[in-house]
């Protein structure tokens, strides 16, 4: 874009800084990420090994929690390291975020219905 | 004019636009001595069409098949509305009316509200408003015209042999296990009108975000673009969950596991809440278009710049975040928890607050204007108070307590009509009246043009006024027949709809026989802002023969001037700014219906 | 979306452009002022696509915690019938597909055509391993009587993981094969085995304590109705089915991109279309990182599987 778009002045130097630039990641973060990765999946199926419902946990709930928040940090090192959004500009992590956020308000609002269909008292049929 | 309108200096300065050459031989294979004069002559064999990369090109394809299918709904709902005239009718059995209905809403909802502005004025617009050779990407947008096509021909095909009688909804179990006709295949083409709805709205986000002219900054853009750009948010975020949720609904249908079915352990509403997640900013996917023409129409035949460029421009954006936010209120009386109902409601009320600074700001751009009362103007009044009408018994629908006693009856029907129809297919009228110059080059019967733009209002309120009251006094929608009582509403309305189709059928005939007989247009007739009034009409294949570098922002009207050069053109019998070309293919259009000439 | 070349593209010698290599210009398409707005445009649009991708996949995913809220104990059960070691395997082979898929846009970016090619032929190799994988476990899950409508037979099931299982099973809960044709909708009959409708709402109505009850549930896994567990299974397969459908579509691309990367396309400035399928390859990535959890382990650890 010669003439450019200057939506502002920030966003055209970090467009400048990343495909002016060509930012090109060393192979060694990408084998780091790939170790991390590695290491989660064990951690993963070391936490399902246990069964969090029963003592000393007590928390059954707690099983599917440690799982979801180590997927959601294995997307993230994916997303960050491996698609680059970490190098990119401001409307890509915009972008790769979007999704995520709206799917969010579609769960919260749908199970906002669900959880909340007890709470009121009902008629004896 | 503060900082809520931008720019005061507009009014300094006539020209939008800062003609620059650029220090190239601007010239690909082709000699420039052997350029064809615009889009349409560039290639004239079917094949030039149907391969077509040309963004100008696929809106004129578009607006064919989009054409095309509201003929196929109208008819639909003619077949309906006659259907009502008596109480127990027999012109129809009720199984062929249920059929009726269900066609009616699926290829208006599907394969027309939904397409209809961004496909074919958006398409034509966009690159042009923003200074651009085309969409960023044109092979998707053919492919988008092809899927829409292929889901086309699939939905009517199924449409015509068999039928469904499920409501445009296709609630379960209803649609699942009940319901007679091609229910599968009626979903298969909704879901792929689905995708080609979504590349649209991809292409224009791209473009928008990566393609505007040089100095086009995000608050020089015109307001279609503002909210052109919205429903393209909304078309992203929203359309793939009807296509998930209409997969589910095949498999249900097809294999009967039991995902929507109580007695397997289902839940049906589940199925609601995923298709009004997606139908619920569907129907600002269909008027946020809606408010992208409006705009521009009313800005330029008042002769003024927008009122709050900034709260009109973020209201379209807060409108697609905020649709998110309502759908539960379809679900109030469906077995939705009375808690989310309550929260439902409220959010609903909320989406009351952008579309309301939207009418407002438009009334009060038309304060102190110099209006100008052309047919395109005729339909953005119309729709201004169609709108309002239906925005406001919206109100009731949201709230939770009055919904429960209107839900599915004519009030609801009346209500989404005054929003769609009275909304968007006004919009879109006055719309292709405004750029048919631009996109055909010629100019249409004027008085012609007046004269259906009016009948289309009356004819809309003596067809949906009545059902408000029916709605209210009781009457279910979606059945054959009704209490006698009833009838003499329902006469008026089916009258109603008789002028309404007469206002439908007009621009039909007079727009094509203006595309030969038309007054010859120039670049353009309406003395309009705009980046793409600065081209020629119709524009070239790149749109522009020279990048344009813009230095001010939009609607660069002023009202005192304009009375002025009025006066001038009056007295000197051509505007003093055109030189008198403009003018002349204007009077001489005049002319022409007044002598029944033919000109060009 | 990858860029090709059209015939009538105008070439613009935009002022600023500071690409000086002489074939740029054949790169750009005419509609596009310079290379750096086509790369843009291109990258974004690849993230709008994968935006569209997450929210239709979130559908499926929504119904999917939906209903393992409500029948918890089907999803126990249903997912006991999965193989980890094979799910497990495959997570490995879809992350190291993404380091070779990294790799292979290294390659693009520093020129190296052998390089490239040979990642990109990894990459295609540990996708089809995948699909292979999945291919093993679907044709267990058929031979078994797992796969709603083509082949589900409840009454041939084979319990893992407790050893205690066989005994637990008592003719009553075992699923019969009348339970197969209520299931299927052809014979509803309010009074079979297993949670009705209303109950089943109940239990969504009050997660907090569905929690406890689940946990409860879980003592005994066999009790869950024969419909429920193939919800599960549909569901399962609907997710694995549409993710393997990705997958197939991402081969076809990757392969694509190998022939062209063979003959030099992207070794010579030109390394955004490998960029961008690779971007659509970490995606689909991504959504078997969250499939893993989800569908297999939802019964804790349990190495029986087929």
């Amino acid at each position: 874009m010669a003439q450019g778009v200057p939506v502002t002045e920030i966003n055209e130097e970090i467009a400048h800084d990343v495909h002016g630039g060509r930012h090109i990641v060393p192979v060694s973060v990408y084998l780091k990420v790939f170790t991390a990765l590695m290491v989660l999946l064990v951690i993963t199926l070391a936490a399902a090994a246990i069964d969090m419902s029963k003592p000393p946990f007590n928390m059954p709930s707690l099983n599917i929690i440690i799982a979801m928040t180590i997927a959601v940090a294995k997307a993230v090192l994916i997303v960050l390291y491996f698609m680059e959004v970490r190098y990119s500009s401001r409307i890509t992590w915009l972008f790769s975020i979007a999704g995520f956020a709206w799917l969010s308000i579609m769960f919260a609002f749908i199970f906002s219905d669900y959880v909340s269909r007890g709470w009121l008292p009902q008629a004896p049929r | 004019m503060s900082s809520i309108t931008p720019d005061g200096r507009l009014w300094e300065e006539h020209s939008l636009v800062d003609p620059v050459h650029r220090e190239s031989q601007a010239i690909g294979p082709i000699p420039e001595s052997q350029l064809p004069d615009n889009y349409l002559t560039n290639g004239l064999g079917w094949k030039s069409w149907l391969f077509t990369l040309d963004h100008k090109r696929i809106a004129i394809l578009y607006m064919i098949s989009v054409s095309m299918a509201f003929m196929v709904g109208g008819i639909a709902a003619a077949l309906v509305r006659f259907n009502l005239m008596t109480p127990n009718s027999e012109l129809l059995r009720p199984q062929t009316y249920n059929k009726m209905f269900s066609a009616h809403g699926i290829v208006m909802v599907f394969f027309f509200l939904v397409p209809v502005i961004p496909a074919t004025l958006g398409n034509f617009l966009v690159p042009l408003m923003i200074g651009a050779k085309d969409l960023a990407f044109p092979k998707i947008n053919l492919l988008s015209w092809y899927l829409y096509m292929i889901g086309l021909i699939i939905g009517l095909l199924a449409l015509s042999f068999g039928g469904v009688d499920t409501g445009w909804t296709f609630y379960a179990p209803l649609s699942t296990q009940y319901a007679y006709g091609n229910v599968a295949l009626v979903l298969v083409g909704a879901f792929i009108a689905g995708f080609s709805s979504i590349l649209t709205g991809l292409n224009f986000v791209i473009t928008v975000h990566k393609m505007r002219a040089p100095g086009l900054t995000w608050f020089r853009l015109p307001l279609f673009i503002w909210s052109m750009y919205a429903t393209s948010l909304i078309i992203m975020l929203a359309t793939p969950v009807l296509a998930i949720t209409l997969l589910l609904l095949l498999m249900e249908r097809l294999f009967h596991i039991g995902i929507f079915d109580p007695k397997l352990g289902g839940d049906p509403v589940l199925l609601q809440h995923l298709f009004w997640f997606y139908s619920h900013p569907a129907v600002y996917i269909m008027v946020l278009p809606g408010f992208a023409v409006i705009s521009e129409l009313i800005t330029c035949f008042a002769r003024k710049p927008i009122f709050g460029y900034k709260f009109v421009a973020f209201s379209s954006i807060a409108i697609a975040v905020i649709s998110f936010f309502v759908w539960g209120h379809h679900l109030f009386v469906a077995g939705q928890s009375a808690y989310a109902g309550i929260v439902f409601s409220v959010l609903s009320f909320l989406v009351a607050i952008p579309s309301a600074i939207k009418v407002f700001n438009w009334t009060a751009t038309l304060y102190k204007g110099s209006i100008r009362l052309d047919t395109p103007m005729v339909y953005a009044l119309g729709f201004i108070v169609l709108f309002t009408i239906g925005g406001l018994t919206g109100l009731y629908l949201a709230s939770l307590s009055a919904d429960v006693h209107l839900s599915d009856t004519y009030f609801v029907i009346a209500h989404f009509h005054y929003v769609m129809v009275g909304g968007t297919v006004s919009a879109y009228l006055g719309g292709v009246h405004y750029w048919w110059p631009k996109i055909t080059g010629r100019m249409y019967p004027e008085g012609w043009g007046r004269t259906a733009a009016v009948l289309l209002n009356l004819g809309f309120h003596l067809t949906f006024m009545p059902q408000f009251i029916l709605g209210v006094n009781g009457m279910p929608r979606r059945y054959a027949t009704y209490a006698p009582e009833f009838q003499p509403l329902n006469i008026m309305s089916t009258a109603g709809a008789t002028v309404l189709a007469l206002g439908y059928l007009l621009p039909f005939c007079y727009l094509l026989w203006s595309l030969k007989y038309g007054a010859v247009a120039g670049p353009n007739p309406w003395r309009a802002t705009g980046l793409e009034w600065q081209t020629t009409s119709p524009p070239p294949t790149f749109n522009f023969d020279k990048v344009p570098i813009v230095t001010i922002g939009p609607y660069a009207y002023n009202p005192e001037d304009d009375e002025r050069l009025y006066e001038e053109e009056q007295r000197n019998g051509h505007h003093p700014l055109d030189g008198g070309a403009l003018v002349q293919a204007r009077t001489t259009t005049k002319e022409a219906v007044a002598g029944g000439e033919s000109v060009g | 979306m990858a860029p090709t070349l059209e015939p009538g593209h105008i070439v613009e010698h935009a002022h600023g452009a500071d690409h000086d290599h002489a074939h740029d210009h054949d790169l750009l398409h005419h509609y596009f002022d310079d290379l750096e707005q086509q790369r843009e445009a291109h990258s974004l649009g690849m993230w709008s696509f994968l935006v569209t991708e997450v929210m239709m996949f979130g559908g499926l995913f929504f119904s999917y915690t939906l209903y393992r809220g409500m029948f918890h104990s089907a999803w126990v059960e249903g997912s006991r019938f999965l193989n980890i070691v094979l799910g497990t395997a495959n997570t490995f082979v879809l992350l190291f597909s993404s380091l070779t898929m990294v790799m292979a846009v290294h390659s693009a970016q520093t020129r190296k055509r052998q390089a490239l090619v040979g990642w990109l032929l990894a990459t295609m190799l540990l996708g089809t391993a995948f699909l292979g994988i999945k291919a093993v476990e679907w044709t267990n899950d058929y031979k078994e009587g797992l796969v709603p409508v083509l082949s589900w037979h409840p009454e041939e099931w084979h319990f893992h993981g407790e050893p205690e299982s066989s005994a637990a099973m008592s003719p009553g809960e075992t699923p019969t094969a009348s339970h197969v044709g209520e299931a299927h909708g052809q014979a509803p009959d309010e009074t079979r085995s297993g949670v009705s409708a209303d109950v089943s709402r109940e239990m969504a109505a009050q997660p907090g304590q569905g929690e406890v009850g689940q946990n409860e549930a879980q003592q005994d896994v066999r009790h869950a109705p024969v419909n429920q567990v193939m919800l599960y299974f549909f569901l399962y397969f609907c997710m694995t089915g549409l993710h393997a459908i990705h997958m197939i579509i991402g081969l076809g691309v990757v392969g694509t991109l190998t022939w062209m990367a063979s003959k030099g396309r992207f070794t010579s400035g030109n390394d955004q279309p490998v960029e961008i399928v690779g971007l659509y390859w970490h995606f689909v990535d991504i959504v078997w990182v969250f499939l893993f959890p989800l569908l297999y382990l939802i019964g804790g650890f349990h190495p029986g599987g087929h």
